[in-house]
Parts: structure tokens; C-alpha cells; sequence
């Protein structure tokens, strides 16, 4: 298996709180991986430190095999995009301006655009649908069509690799779904290898092709969607007792109650 | 590059150039004694042999307007840098602590050498640069200390940067106020008035010390704008791009440093041309740097040549220092800024 | 709850009597020693041709009573402005009254010197409450102003505005260093007639502070909570405001700009009894008050004998706690 990510005995945290210890783990690469887990559980502190957004305390994070410490950030940042959990910018920028910041790990002269990089940014709106927001300002957008333009400059940094933390959050249902799927695209037509945290596990069911289950800073259960979405493993992950059906395929978990008090 | 923008940034250049140029002639022609164009222009190109023109225009009038360009220039370009690494927009260099360390070290200075601050012969070199060594001394030693309190855990926290500068201005302020009530009246003057940024007492060293500074690093500073540009976005994001993040901020701070410290050694405290000058730039020509730092550098220049005008000629013949002016017109202004971006 | 009912009652019971250790060691020495007995002679039996009982009579027990007066009210005035502001730099230091003070008394001492004390009274509390209402006025009209970095901003930009209208007006009338001297060495001119003076106003004002303690306690839980349990959170906030204006303008004309006392008091007081402002704002009454007075004993006899502002001693106490606080919790996420 080629691996994305291989987490070595990997210690992180947030100033004295250390958050998850010794963890091991890796993630496939080419395929969508999703970390699921309560809150606290370390998802995204596991997903900022892949991202080299939070440095760790111990242990190694190899990218492709290569130690993440060896190589320079901008070195990373031509590999991997991660794109935090509702990111902000001043609200007078414009759309174009804030995709054309993602070509940033590409440019050599910083105050011009080269035709590849022109090339890059309209490919990245094409592919989230934002083309035609291209003039407009970040204030005049709603939260679904925001999330987008991020996702765009994500993408306009031309990486093989997208990191996504709760892409999803704040945004109306239909919105969710319509990120999803633009993810989903980039996987299956540009070969992205994409590592993302989700809240909602039926969307993470759906989306991924591997679910990491996380609870107190531990890997409970590494799988398919279809290992990970049974009784047992939510019980030990979420403290439910879940119900869980397929529909065409995907097991959806359709209720769920707090486990009896004992 | 969209075209209006460009046209617009070109405006505003040419706008603020011939407002500094106004202020210029109106700085050059009053005074002491008022004289007209045409004498200016023959004194400057020396086609006219008059000793006292002469004297006035090139020892005591173009010196101080040169200063007033040169700090200008630095305290917008430093102000547009920590506003920009800070996230801040009412971050102002004097959070540095610089001006507050630099007044503490002059009133120091002058407590203990009792040294007549007012002007000197002007024939020794070491004797001008006095107060401005010490004042570069005392600012370098606040910023240090602010810089070192403000790091923790390997990276520079910007709100603590903006609180230690607060208390650390203050603590400096309760050393100077405690130094000067102790001193003679004529000391005390002198220092209240250096405090208070004064440039009356320019001359050509002061603008010889300063304007490599200036020079190389206001270069440096336009040549990093567009980093400017993505300090706007959350440092999550910034990191992500590939950006050295906490490299930059450094180099930047150190920057700025190097230019408040420059300017304050030899004007004294002029607080607010840093906090309103990229204020106003931002809002002539919008939030893209590579525009905001230079329209800046020249409001500030503006702003300073003319609050010098106003502190040179209000009181004539006494003289209000320019910073108070500066802040007396500058803070309403800011305020109502501040209020209108609601 | 119980523990901290206990610190309360120990701060409440042993405050008084550290407050009266200081201020007899205060009234005692000086420039003259003068013994226990003299001092009761002078209280109760006072005889006008003995100098020591002029001294104790006119000149320290005044100052003595105005440095616990004076801490006792910037003390309470920061608690409450740390309690409605939720703002954990809030104190009338930060926050223009001081500056604003200064402003009114040094345009007094310009147009209209030989004012009489009670008229500089009234004139600084009309400073102070012109300086705190700028500071809160502009902190709620911009965005995000009342948050802790934006509002010391604020208050920091306001104070020098005021301040450098003041020193244009002093340095035109050349008075820069008689209002210099006024603000900081007031501490040696007080005299009965200013403490008397101050009493009603400084009542009022702790007064309401006790009042509204209950209520300060739950706009300090924050303004949807406060709201939602049926508080009239504007009220509460202009009888508060009026509360801080007082006790700050009073101690302003009584002794001067004295920074910090505001600031770190009722931080120690809170980290001891907790957060009810029913026991924050007596415990910052005491400790503030036995604060000031330790500070005063410091500035007369730690360069004796030239005295060192009582100011300098506050700030040079008040900032490293200040940095702690920064260091502790000025982080980002606290901003």
C-alpha cells in the first residue's frame, strides 16, 4: 500500500495540554480518508499536526514516506493543502484575489501572475463552481458559496494531497452535500488523496472509502465504512447504541440512544 | 491587475505628493520671518547672497522639513507593518515600548548629566547625536524586553505583544515620571518637550544618521508587501500556504523596530502617524499592500509636515512640539475612522 | 462555596487590623518620631501650641486617612469596571479617567487658577467622567471595541488625546511642570477640608457599588445571561458607570493619577473569594485600601528621605503583575 501519511509514535498539543500520545497511524494514498471521533477526541489536533498547522511535541509524521521535519514548509505546502475549520479573510477582498493567494508555494515573481498559475486558479474555480463569483467580494457571498472559494484556493495550490478540517460546518444542508461532493470529484477524476474530519458519520459513511474512529486521543478502529459503521465500534467511540441500516450499500446509522445507565 | 485600482493608487500618489509639496512651501516661506517664493528659490539655487537667508533655509528650515519626510515615511511604514503582522488595525509602533524606553533613557540622561539639551553649537558631531543615542539605547532595551515577555512557546503571540507594550509603556512612563520630578525646571522642559516629539532641532546629521535606515529599510518593507496581503488571512492558513510564518513576523517586526527606533531617536515621541497613516492609505486605495505601504509612507510625510507647520506657527513664537499636534488632530480623525468602519 | 465563604470572612476580619498596624506606623514616623502616646494625646486632647499634634493632626493623619480612602475607591471602581465590562484589563487607569481628570484640572488650573478645593473636586470628578465616558462611548460604537485589547487600545488613544490637549494648554501658559507637581505630589497637600470634602461623594459611590453588587455578579456572567434572567443590564451599567465616575474623579482630586491600584486588586481579591461581587467588592474595598497605605509607607521611606511618588511604587508593583496576567491569559484565545 502506498501511504500518504504514516504517524509514528506521534505526541501533540495544544501548549501544556497534550492532546493524543504516541499514536500510530497511516493513511492510503489516492483514496478519502475520513477521522471520525467526539469532541476533544484529537481529530482535528491530528489533522493540523499532518498539516504542519501545529507543531508536534514528539515522535515523526511522514509525508509519502519522507520525515514532514526534513522538508521546508513551502516544500510541504507544493504537496499538501490543508484548509482549517471556517477560515476567515478581510471581507473587501475579492474572491480572485484570496484563490490567487494559493498559488503562492508556486510563484516566483510575488506580484504577477504566470500563465500557469492563471491556468491553475481557473481550473480550481471550474471545479468548484466559483467562476462566476470571481469579481466579487467575500462579504457578498452566502456561507455555502464561501466555503467554496476556499476549497478553490485549496486547490489552486495543485497539491496531491488535501487536508479538510469539518468542511462542512455552518453550512445548510443542501451546501454540505455539494462540498461533499465536489471532494468527492477530485478523488475519483484528479486522483486527489484527501484526509478530512467530518462530525456527521453518515456523511463520513458516504464520503469516504476509510474511517479512522478516534476517542481520547486513541485510534479505536481503523476501516471501510462498513467495518467502522457497526454497534459495537460507535459504542465504544461515541458511548450510543446506534441502529444501523444500508441504504444502496452505504450503512447509515438512521437512530441512536445514550447507552443505559448501569 | 484590475485597472481601476491601479488608476486610482496612481491618483492618490500624485494627490499626497502635492500635498507634501504645499506643506513644504508653506513650511519653507513662514517663520521667524516670512520670505517669498522667488527668495526661497534663489537661496536654494544659490543665486542670491544674502548670509541670514541662506542660514534660515539651509541650517534651520529644510533640515526640519526633511525630518518631518523622514519620520513620516518611517512611523506610517512601521505602523502598516504591526498592524499587519498583529491583525490589529489599532496597533500603533508606540506599543513597541520604543518611545516610551527611548523618552525613559533621555530623561535619564538628562538627569544625570544635566546636559542643556537645547541646541548645542552644532560643530560637534557627538554632542548633537547625544540624546539620540541614548534615546536608540533605552528604545532597543523596551523592545527587547517586549519581544522576549511576548514569546512563548516558540512563537510570537500578537494580542500579548500589543498587552506587554501597554504595561511595559506604562512602567517606563512611571521610570521617567519619576526621574523628572526630580529635576531642575530647564531639564524638566527639555525633557517634557523631547517626549512630547519635537523636530525643531533638526539639522543635517540627524537626517544623514537616519535616512539609510529609512532607505533600506523601507525597500525591504515594500519588497515584503505582498506578505502584508496574506497576514490578513488566519495563521492556519498562512502556514498552509507555505508561508515561514513565524520567520516573517520576526524579520518584519525587526523591521519596524529598526524604523520607529530611527525616527524617535531624533524627533522624540510622535505618536499616531503609525496607527491613522495606513488607516487613511487603506482607505484611498483599498487593502492590497503592494499600494496600502507606499500611499502610507506618504501620508505620513504629509501628515507630519503639516501638524510641524501648525506646531512651528499656532504659538509663534513658542513652539507646540509635533507630536501633540499630531495627536490633537490625528485622534478625532482616527475615532471617527474607527466608528464609520462599524 | 464554603472555603471561600472562609477566606472572605478572614480577609474581612484581619484587612482591618493590618490597615490599623499601617497606619500607625504610618502616622508614627516621618521626618519626626513620635510616640504612641502623643499620638492619643493628639486625638483626644488636642492641644494646638504642641507641634507634634499639628503635625499628626494636619499633616499625617490626613494623608494617612486619604491613601486608604483613595484605595479603597480605585479598588471597588476597577472591580466593578472589570465586573460589567467582563474585561479583565478594565481600571480606571486604562481607561481615560485619569487622563480625563487631568485634562478638566489642568484647564482649571489655566482659566482659573486659586479654584476653590471643593470646586477642583467636583472638576475632576467632571474630568473623570468625561474621560470614562469617551473610552465606553467609542468602545461601543466601533466593533468589538468592549473586548480587552480593543478597549485598552482605545482607552490608551483617548488618554493621550486628552493629555496632549492638556500639555499643549500647559505648555503654552508655561505651566507643565505645576501640573506636573499637582497630580503628583498632591498626596502631601491633603488636608482635612479635602477628606471632609470627599465623604459624600465617595459614599454614593461605594454605596452603589454595594447595591448593585448581586447585579454586577450577573452582568459579569455576560449580557444575553443577564438579560435572560430578567436584569435591567442598562440601568446596571449607567449606575455602575456613575458608581466608578465617582469614587474615581473623588480620588483623582484627593491624591492624583495613581495607576494599578485599580488593576491588580481586585484580580488577587477575585482569585481568593471567588467571582460573587457581594464578596469581591467589600474584600476590594479592605485590600485596596491596606494596599495603598503599605505603598504610601514604601514611597516615604524607600529613598528617604526624599519621597518617591506614590505612583511609581503602585506601577512598579502593578506591572509585573500585569505581565503575569498577559502571560497567563493575554494569549489569543483570550483576546
Amino acid at each position: 500500500m502506498l501511504t500518504a501519511f504514516r504517524m509514528e509514535e506521534l505526541t501533540a498539543g495544544y501548549e501544556r495540554n497534550i492532546i493524543f500520545e504516541n499514536l500510530n497511524a497511516s493513511i492510503e494514498y489516492g483514496r478519502i480518508t475520513t477521522i471520525i471521533g467526539p469532541n476533544g477526541c484529537g481529530k482535528s489536533t491530528l489533522l493540523k499536526t499532518m498539516g504542519r498547522i501545529l507543531k508536534k511535541e514528539k515522535g515523526h509524521v511522514f509525508l509519502q514516506e519522507q520525515d514532514m521535519q526534513a522538508l521546508s514548509t513551502k516544500e510541504i505546502a507544493k504537496r499538501l493543502a490543508i484548509l482549517s475549520q471556517s477560515p476567515s479573510a478581510p471581507p473587501q477582498l475579492t474572491v480572485g484575489e484570496l484563490i490567487s493567494y494559493g498559488r503562492y508555494p508556486h510563484r516566483k515573481n510575488v506580484n504577477r501572475l504566470s500563465k500557469q498559475d492563471r491556468e491553475m486558479i481557473d481550473w480550481a474555480m471550474e471545479v468548484t463552481q466559483t467562476t462566476e463569483f470571481e469579481a466579487r467580494e467575500l462579504a457578498q457571498l452566502s456561507g455555502g458559496q464561501r466555503q467554496r472559494v476556499w476549497l478553490a484556493m485549496a486547490l489552486a495550490q495543485k497539491t496531491e494531497i488535501l487536508l479538510l478540517d469539518e468542511p462542512t460546518t455552518y453550512l445548510d444542508m443542501a451546501h454540505q452535500i455539494e462540498v461533499l461532493k465536489i471532494v468527492k470529484k477530485l478523488n475519483e477524476e484528479h486522483g486527489c488523496t484527501i484526509v478530512m474530519v467530518l462530525h456527521d458519520i453518515n456523511q463520513a459513511s458516504r464520503f469516504s472509502d476509510t474511517i479512522i474512529a478516534m476517542r481520547s486521543g486513541k485510534v479505536l478502529a481503523t476501516g471501510t465504512p462498513r467495518e467502522i459503521m457497526t454497534a459495537p465500534v460507535l459504542k465504544d467511540v461515541f458511548q450510543i447504541t446506534a441502529t444501523i441500516i444500508e441504504d444502496e450499500d452505504i450503512p447509515v446509522c438512521v437512530s441512536y440512544d445514550v447507552l443505559p445507565q448501569e | 491587475m484590475p485597472k481601476p485600482k491601479r488608476n486610482r493608487f496612481v491618483f492618490t500618489v500624485i494627490v499626497t505628493f502635492t500635498i507634501i509639496f504645499i506643506g513644504f512651501y508653506l513650511h519653507v516661506t513662514n517663520g521667524m520671518f516670512d520670505m517669498s517664493v522667488v527668495e526661497v528659490i534663489k537661496t536654494l539655487f544659490g543665486l542670491v547672497d544674502n548670509e541670514k537667508f541662506r542660514l534660515v533655509i539651509f541650517e534651520l528650515r529644510l533640515p526640519r522639513i526633511m525630518i518631518a519626510i523622514l519620520v513620516g515615511i518611517g512611523l506610517a511604514l512601521a505602523g502598516c507593518v504591526l498592524q499587519g503582522i498583529t491583525k490589529n488595525d489599532l496597533a500603533d509602533p508606540g506599543i513597541l515600548g520604543i518611545n516610551a524606553g527611548a523618552g525613559a533613557a533621555v530623561v535619564f540622561f538628562l538627569f544625570f548629566f544635566q546636559f542643556q539639551a537645547v541646541r548645542t553649537d552644532g560643530s560637534e558631531w557627538l554632542n548633537i547625536m547625544m540624546m539620540p543615542i541614548f534615546g536608540l539605547i533605552g528604545g532597543t532595551i523596551a523592545a527587547a524586553i517586549i519581544f522576549v515577555l511576548s514569546y512563548k512557546h516558540g512563537r510570537l503571540d500578537v494580542q500579548r505583544l500589543l498587552l506587554t507594550g501597554i504595561a511595559i509603556n506604562s512602567g517606563f512612563g512611571a521610570l521617567s515620571l519619576y526621574l523628572s520630578l526630580k529635576m531642575n525646571e530647564k531639564d524638566f522642559e527639555s525633557a517634557a518637550l523631547w517626549q512630547a516629539g519635537a523636530i525643531y532641532n533638526a539639522n543635517w546629521i540627524f537626517i544623514v544618521s537616519m535616512l539609510p535606515w529609512i532607505i533600506i529599510l523601507g525597500i525591504y518593507i515594500y519588497r515584503k508587501s505582498y506578505l502584508l496581503d496574506y497576514f490578513q488571512l488566519e495563521d492556519n492558513t498562512i502556514v498552509s500556504l507555505g508561508i515561514h510564518l513565524e520567520k516573517e513576523k520576526i524579520l518584519l517586526l525587526l523591521a519596524s523596530v529598526g524604523l520607529v527606533s530611527a525616527c524617535v531617536s531624533v524627533s522624540g515621541s510622535i505618536g499616531f502617524i503609525g496607527l491613522m497613516a495606513p488607516h487613511i492609505a487603506r482607505q484611498l486605495v483599498g487593502i492590497k499592500h503592494r499600494f496600502v505601504v507606499p500611499v502610507s509612507a506618504l501620508i505620513g510625510a504629509a501628515l507630519l509636515v503639516f501638524s510641524d507647520f501648525i506646531g512651528k506657527t499656532l504659538f509663534a513664537p513658542s513652539e507646540l512640539a509635533v507630536g501633540i499636534v499630531v495627536s490633537i488632530i490625528g485622534i478625532p480623525y482616527f475615532l471617527y475612522l474607527l466608528v464609520k468602519a462599524r | 462555596m464554603n472555603q471561600t465563604a472562609n477566606i472572605r470572612n478572614m480577609i474581612m476580619f484581619i484587612t482591618p487590623l493590618l490597615i490599623i498596624a499601617t497606619m500607625i506606623i504610618s502616622v508614627s514616623y516621618g521626618t519626626k518620631e513620635i510616640g504612641l502616646e502623643t499620638i492619643w494625646q493628639a486625638l483626644l486632647h488636642f492641644d494646638q501650641s504642641n507641634a507634634d499634634h499639628q503635625i499628626i493632626r494636619t499633616s499625617r493623619i490626613p494623608r494617612a486617612i486619604a491613601v486608604l480612602v483613595v484605595g479603597a475607591f480605585l479598588a471597588v471602581a476597577g472591580a466593578i469596571m472589570q465586573g460589567i465590562t467582563r474585561n479583565y484589563l478594565a481600571s480606571p487607569s486604562l481607561m481615560g479617567v485619569n487622563d480625563g481628570s487631568a485634562f478638566v484640572i489642568t484647564l482649571a488650573l489655566v482659566m482659573a487658577p486659586g479654584l476653590a478645593n471643593y470646586e477642583m473636586m467636583i472638576l475632576s470628578i467632571i474630568g473623570s467622567a468625561l474621560g470614562a465616558g469617551l473610552v465606553f462611548g467609542f468602545g461601543a460604537a466601533i466593533k468589538n471595541g468592549l473586548s480587552p485589547v480593543r478597549l485598552a487600545i482605545i482607552g490608551t488613544v483617548i488618554g493621550t488625546f486628552l493629555s496632549s490637549v492638556a500639555s499643549a494648554v500647559a505648555m503654552y501658559f508655561q505651566v507643565s511642570q505645576t501640573v506636573a507637581a499637582w497630580y503628583n505630589t498632591k498626596i502631601h497637600t491633603v488636608d482635612t477640608g479635602m477628606l471632609l470634602l470627599s465623604v459624600p461623594f465617595g459614599l454614593v459611590g461605594i454605596l452603589i457599588a454595594l447595591i448593585c453588587a448581586r447585579a454586577i455578579t450577573v452582568a459579569s456572567l455576560g449580557e444575553d445571561i443577564a438579560v435572560g434572567l430578567g436584569q435591567k443590564t442598562k440601568l446596571i451599567r449607567y449606575l455602575s458607570m456613575f458608581s466608578v465616575v465617582l469614587l474615581t474623579g473623588t480620588a483623582v482630586a484627593l491624591v492624583g493619577k495613581i495607576a494599578f491600584v485599580g488593576l491588580v486588586i481586585p484580580h488577587i481579591v477575585r482569585f481568593l473569594v471567588g467571582v460573587d461581587y457581594r464578596s469581591i467588592i467589600p474584600c476590594s474595598l479592605l485590600v485596596g485600601a491596606f494596599f495603598l497605605s503599605l505603598c504610601d509607607l514604601v514611597s516615604r521611606f524607600i529613598n528617604y528621605p526624599f519621597e518617591t511618588p506614590i505612583g511609581v511604587v503602585t506601577a512598579f508593583i502593578g506591572i509585573p503583575f500585569f505581565l503575569y496576567l498577559i502571560r497567563s491569559r493575554g494569549g489569543d484565545r483570550h483576546a
